[in-house]
């Protein structure tokens, strides 16, 4: 089990530099929490490999829409263990299931890693569908065509800032409807 | 869609973030939401004017009591609404002031003569109170739940306890205003009845609402 105080030094700074707007920290910090992710929800529900992924997405998208609610003065991990905990028992109670979950110390998030990510269909490729066709269309050429927002905008003729806006509030939709959906 | 590429929109989406998000919306729920129910309250209810209720010593001792409870209750909020922090002591010291006011409204009524006892305790007003306190309560109520989604409480009944709480204890303390009952054995009966009120509904409400 890795050491709690590594995690501390590590994601720490990372989150606190995605809080300052740093994308690349950002990028960081999510793809060292997705690896966490996977090995905390596949020890805790064991079953199919795209259910946990379904999971990790969902709480990776909290972390994302929620992290203003991090006090950048107080450690990282009990705030992301909390965020996972309840994803997993809200994702729990959804499927009506048995939702006792232990609250344990914030190191059984990060006690392993699994970064390794199974190829699955995941809700969210669902979700993405029932997008309107001016905001799936900029999700399509930011994610697969790697395009930067500036260049993901040029493209469709509108202002970055706008582009911006819609990619923001697409994430909160998609949010949401994962939620209704499931709810 | 991959969860990494996920993380490459979401990286996508970076941003300077303020500090302070969680108190700052909390903040402004609860002005909000007390500004309307002090408007509901002088202009609905037609209380006596602010000077006027200041002057009276058995004002500031319902004020007190539901000005120290809504900071307590608020302050359970503001540790509830976020991941990875625990209630503290805030929920406490709530408690503690319920019991004052009922101990307070106890030896009141124990040391008034048994003809007058049931006078104290039932006022003029009873009928009125508990609901005026839980109706006043619901558009604080009503604002704290925006915040709230908001942000991410990780115990939605909970937090909705406490922002029922809340809303309760500021809706009475401006309900205050217009009640002319004196007795503390009225308001902690009465005052604690329509606060507990908004507390359980606050917490039923929050379980649905507050989920994220």
């Amino acid at each position: 089990m890795e050491p709690k105080v590594d995690i501390e030094e590590r994601l720490r700074p990372l989150m606190i530099r995605s809080l300052a707007g740093d994308a690349d920290a950002h990028l960081q910090l999510l793809s060292a929490l997705g690896g966490h992710l996977r090995g905390y929800f596949s020890r805790r529900i064991g079953t199919g490999a795209s259910e946990v992924e379904d999971l990790v997405q969902e709480t990776l998208l909290a972390v994302h829409l929620k992290r203003d609610t991090y006090d950048r003065a107080l450690p990282f991990s009990p705030w992301a263990y909390s965020v996972a905990r309840y994803k997993l028992i809200d994702h729990l109670r959804r499927r009506h299931r048995r939702v006792h979950v232990p609250l344990e110390d914030a190191g059984v998030l990060f006690a392993a890693d699994d970064t390794e990510e199974r190829a699955v269909q995941t809700d969210l490729k669902r979700l993405l569908e029932r997008l309107p066709e001016r905001q799936r269309t900029l999700l399509e050429d930011v994610k697969l065509q790697g395009l930067s927002i500036e260049e993901a905008a040029r493209k469709r003729g509108v202002t970055a800032v706008s582009a911006r806006v819609m990619l923001h509030r697409t994430l909160k939709w998609l949010n949401r409807a994962w939620h209704d959906e499931n709810g | 869609m991959r969860t990494a590429d996920l993380i490459a929109l979401l990286a996508r989406d970076a941003r300077m973030t303020p500090p302070g998000a969680p108190t700052r919306k909390l903040l402004t729920a609860l002005a909000a939401g007390g500004a309307v129910t002090l408007a509901l309250v002088v202009l609905g209810l037609h209380s006596q004017p602010l000077e006027a209720a200041a002057r009276q010593p058995w004002f500031w001792m319902k004020a007190s009591y539901t000005g120290l409870l809504t900071v307590a209750a608020a302050i359970t909020v503001r540790r509830l609404s976020v991941p990875g922090t625990r209630a503290g002591l805030a929920p406490a010291a709530a408690l503690l002031i319920v019991l004052a006011m009922i101990a307070l409204g106890t030896g009141q009524v124990l040391a008034a003569s048994p003809a007058g006892r049931l006078g104290l305790w039932l006022g003029h007003t009873w009928k009125v109170c508990s609901p005026l306190i839980l109706l006043l309560a619901l558009p604080i109520y009503a604002c704290e739940v925006i915040a709230l989604r908001a942000l991410a409480p990780t115990r939605p009944a909970l937090a909705g306890a406490a922002a029922g709480l809340a809303a309760g204890a500021l809706a009475a303390t401006f309900y205050g205003l217009h009640c002319p009952e004196q007795a503390a054995a009225f308001v902690a009966t009465w005052y604690t009845l329509g606060i507990t009120a908004a507390a359980a509904l606050g917490a039923v409400l929050g379980a649905r609402l507050l989920r994220w």
